[in-house]
């Protein structure tokens, strides 16, 4: 039914904008209390907090999640393992990948306000359901995390060049929906999506469009905003220098990517920096390019400092696992990256084994404080040079 | 010893260290010459031929023949294979190059020892058949099975064609060490001029170009990206002979089963499984196994398997594998378990926590998953199928990348099985624990090797 589906994009539009609006909320539970407005905040009194608000997600889940509650039996792991903080980095996980393949919620019995999908960069999108209270405890935390690292202007109005998908294509990819919410960090005088319906109807990059509403924002005396993937991002800034020369950014713009890399990071090589590349070819300052790291398997918000390093907010963990022995690795080494997070309530993804490669640092030399993460790249499926038919191979076949 | 970012080639005769591949001008070149040699060398009797391989076969069987352990040094730093693999296949190669083996491949193939040298009368048709070589053959090597690429360069001498072999960028040492052996035992020069072995780095249009319009045959072993690069802009005189990438099955029948001895049926399926750690084409990746044995046998049978796995990893280590290679197994680990989660079955995945070795098995598979790929490195897939007829036509999905399978089948089963399945693709079946070592003469991939690198000239 077309004329419900767009009521229903509509209403879950506005219900997102009512949510950020508001910036209040009534706390539920523990969990809540490791959302606060010092997202880098890692003094002791945190450390209990989080791990209540842990404990409390575990419970919750092997209580509703007839699959996480198999998992943790399967692995022999309860309650009773966990008596103190260190045992969080012994909670059962799910690697992501398992959210490709089939479809794990907690059955919390809440209204779905929506599910939040991946674009799907390896062949097969994940599928997590975000209910409610778990929607609103992310929207905190990203605004408590962008504030924190300096991109929030709640005075001046931004005109915003989404290098994202129209919302009214699909709302429910999780880029669209981190899209979405970060176009709320400053108030919106204008918005032009750059993957929208072409003329055809279908999904295309409106790439010359794209240069032309860039154009016209930079001639205002108004901040640009340019959100979403780095990819696009670089084809626009290419083909508006080709016609215009430099993009001459207006004071206080920045640039907030993420996402979708994997489909064209080949294309540029593995020496390409889009910073060096973007202060080659605009006038902005490095400073506001920052990158972000966040999954639909776990929403949160990894943003990149002044000096460009993901820092990990206080209302997840991190670590680094050997790819063999699955050991938790010390700093600086490399090894596949393991997430915590109390905060979602409707699937059980408290702790997600991702199949990225990465590497944590501590030492940032920026004002934010806390460790940071390095993502790496992804990690599987390679081109293996063998006669046998391989995973990459069958892909295609 | 040669520096780490250097490597080397073999130019009929002449070793030549690089840091570069040849540029297109000297392969231009290096064909030329290779031209020549194809329309003015004459051909070499086969049995001078054969006389050399027996000299060559005699020495490879010494471990301390400098060449071999030269060879054996450098296959464990390209390959990650163990050294107790690598000297296992290394005690197989004299075998391969024994004249014995060769007259058999000839006779199996061709029909008659003698037919590459003279005219043979073929008695069904009354004509005499000469087999003549097809010319200039570029052997494109994969990096998986280091035997494999020799293997097809020993088909290119013995039925006297001009050899080139381009070298994976993964393994560039053993068909160079062959090589120079060739050269220090043909005193005659009979081999030697016709053979010259390359790298450079695949995918490279100008270099490849030139190789595509000159060879008369490209022999292909690899996987699916480069098997579609050599397809495209191939010379109207050249044909590509397409090996790979191909894939392979166990099946196991309730009767086969209840007839086997266990611990001896599981220990030649290890040795299957972990001889070359999947990565060559006639490898087991899932093995399927007749719904009707028992849970009981079943489980029996997986504990065997996990014995026998455990026990071979004991003797035969299993390669060092990439990163990416280790969280392969440990997502097809993870995903089975989920699987098995999510379908209400009990979860069957066994092997050791270091990811030496894995059995997965999901008796609540979907059918769908049927013919999943393995992550290779000895992470074998056990599956049931319901019906003969069921299991052709799940494997018909993948028709054209079949190869091997291995059957444990009660006896008066086989002709069943070998119909249906050769009729689904398959073009190899045979028992558990020869899967890899194809017997000589016998078509491969199948095709005739020899036939396809040669041209039969008719005499009425």
């Amino acid at each position: 039914m077309p004329i419900f589906d767009d009521v229903k994009k509509t209403i879950k539009r506005r219900i997102m904008q009512k949510f950020f609006v508001a910036r209040s909320y009534r706390r539920k539970n523990v969990i809540d209390e490791v959302i606060t407005d010092r997202p880098f905040d890692y003094s002791p009194p945190w450390k209990d907090k989080f791990f209540r608000a842990m404990k409390h997600s575990f419970e919750h889940h092997v209580k509703l999640s007839p699959f996480y509650k198999k998992l943790c039996e399967h692995k022999g792991f309860s309650t009773a393992n966990l008596k103190s903080f260190d045992d969080i980095w012994n909670i059962p996980f799910i690697l992501s990948d398992a959210f490709k393949a089939f479809n794990i919620v907690t059955n919390t019995g809440g209204f779905f306000r929506t599910d939040i999908t991946s674009t799907g960069t390896s062949g097969r999108k994940s599928r997590v359901g975000l209910d409610m209270i778990s929607g609103r405890r992310l929207l905190y935390s990203a605004y408590h995390i962008y504030r924190a690292l300096g991109l929030v202007d709640d005075k001046r109005r931004a005109n915003y060049l989404m290098m994202a998908y129209d919302p009214d294509l699909d709302e429910s990819l999780a880029t669209t929906n981190s899209d979405i919410l970060i176009s709320h960090f400053a108030p919106i005088n204008d918005m032009f999506y750059a993957l929208a319906a072409g003329s055809d109807g279908k999904t295309a990059f409106l790439r010359d469009d794209a240069v032309e509403r860039l154009k016209r924002f930079n001639d205002r005396d108004q901040p640009v905003r340019v959100l979403g993937f780095t990819h696009h991002t670089c084809e626009v800034v290419t083909a508006y220098t080709k016609k215009y020369g430099m993009v001459h950014f207006p004071k206080g713009s920045c640039i907030l990517t993420g996402g979708g890399w994997k489909n064209f990071g080949h294309l540029y090589g593995e020496d390409f920096d889009p910073i060096a590349f973007l202060k080659e070819s605009t006038t902005i300052d490095p400073k506001n390019v920052r990158d972000l790291y966040t999954l639909s398997e776990h929403p949160i918000f990894y943003l990149q400092c002044e000096r460009h390093n993901m820092h990990i907010p206080n209302v997840s963990l991190a670590c680094i696992r050997d790819v063999r022995t699955l050991r938790k690795l010390p700093c600086g080494e490399k090894g596949l990256v393991h997430l915590y997070s109390p905060l979602i309530e409707s699937a059980p993804v408290l702790s997600i084994l991702t199949t990225d490669y990465g590497q944590i640092g501590a030492d940032c030399a920026c004002s934010v404080g806390g460790p940071f993460i390095k993502i790496l790249g992804r990690a599987g499926v390679t081109k293996k040079v063998t006669c046998a038919l391989t995973a990459d191979q069958y892909i295609k076949v | 010893m040669i520096r780490d970012d250097m490597f080397r080639q073999f130019v009929f005769g002449d070793t030549v260290i690089s840091k570069q591949p040849f540029s297109v001008d000297e392969f231009t070149k290096i064909l030329t010459r290779g031209k020549d040699a194809a329309r003015k060398a004459p051909f070499v009797p086969t049995e001078k031929t054969l006389e050399l391989f027996g000299r060559l076969a005699r020495v490879w069987q010494d471990r301390a023949y400098p060449k071999r352990k030269e060879a054996a040094e450098a296959l464990r730093k390209s390959t990650g294979f163990s050294p107790e693999l690598i000297n296992a296949a290394l005690d197989k190669f004299p075998g391969m190059l024994a004249p014995e083996t060769l007259k058999t491949k000839i006779e199996g193939e061709l029909g008659n020892p003698a037919i590459l040298d003279e005219p043979i009368l073929q008695s069904s048709t009354g004509v005499r058949l000469i087999f003549r070589p097809a010319g200039q053959v570029l052997h494109v090597a994969s990096g998986n099975v280091f035997l494999a690429s020799i293997d097809s360069l020993i088909d290119g001498i013995i039925t006297k064609n001009i050899n080139y072999l381009k070298m994976s960028s993964e393994e560039r040492d053993f068909a160079i060490i062959f090589a120079q052996s060739i050269k220090e035992f043909d005193t005659d020069n009979v081999v030697v001029p016709r053979l010259a072995i390359f790298w450079w780095q695949g995918g490279d249009g100008n270099i490849e170009g030139l190789f595509k319009q000159a060879m008369d045959r490209i022999v292909f072993w690899g996987g699916y990206d480069a098997l579609l690069n050599w397809e495209r802009g191939i010379g109207e005189g050249t044909i590509l002979v397409r090996h790979g990438p191909k894939i392979s099955f166990g099946v196991i029948s309730k009767d086969g089963l209840a007839g086997a001895n266990l611990p001896e049926l599981t220990d030649r399926m290890a040795f299957d499984i972990s001889i070359w750690e999947q990565r060559a084409c006639n490898c087991p990746q899932a093995v399927f196994v007749d719904e009707a044995v028992s849970d009981d046998r079943m489980k029996a049978f997986l504990d065997s398997l996990a014995g026998s796995l455990r026990k071979i990893t004991a003797h035969i280590p299993p390669a060092r594998c990439s990163s990416d290679e280790y969280v392969e197994i440990l997502k097809a680990r993870e995903l089975a378990l989920a699987r098995s989660i999510v379908t209400g079955s009990d979860p069957h995945i066994d092997g050791p926590s270091t990811l030496e070795w894995t059995i997965i098995y999901n008796k609540g598979e979907s059918k769908d998953d049927g013919t999943e790929v393995s992550p290779l490195n000895r992470t074998i897939l056990v599956k049931r199928y319901r019906s003969l007829e069921e299991l052709a036509e799940l494997l018909r999905q993948r028709s054209f990348y079949l190869q091997t399978i291995g059957y444990c089948l009660a006896e008066n089963e086989i002709q069943d099985y070998a119909s249906a399945l050769s009729a689904a693709g398959v073009t190899r079946l045979c028992p558990f624990g020869i899967m890899v070592i194809p017997t000589p003469g016998a078509p491969h991939d199948g095709a005739s090797a020899l036939r396809d690198i040669t041209r039969t000239a008719v005499i009425e």
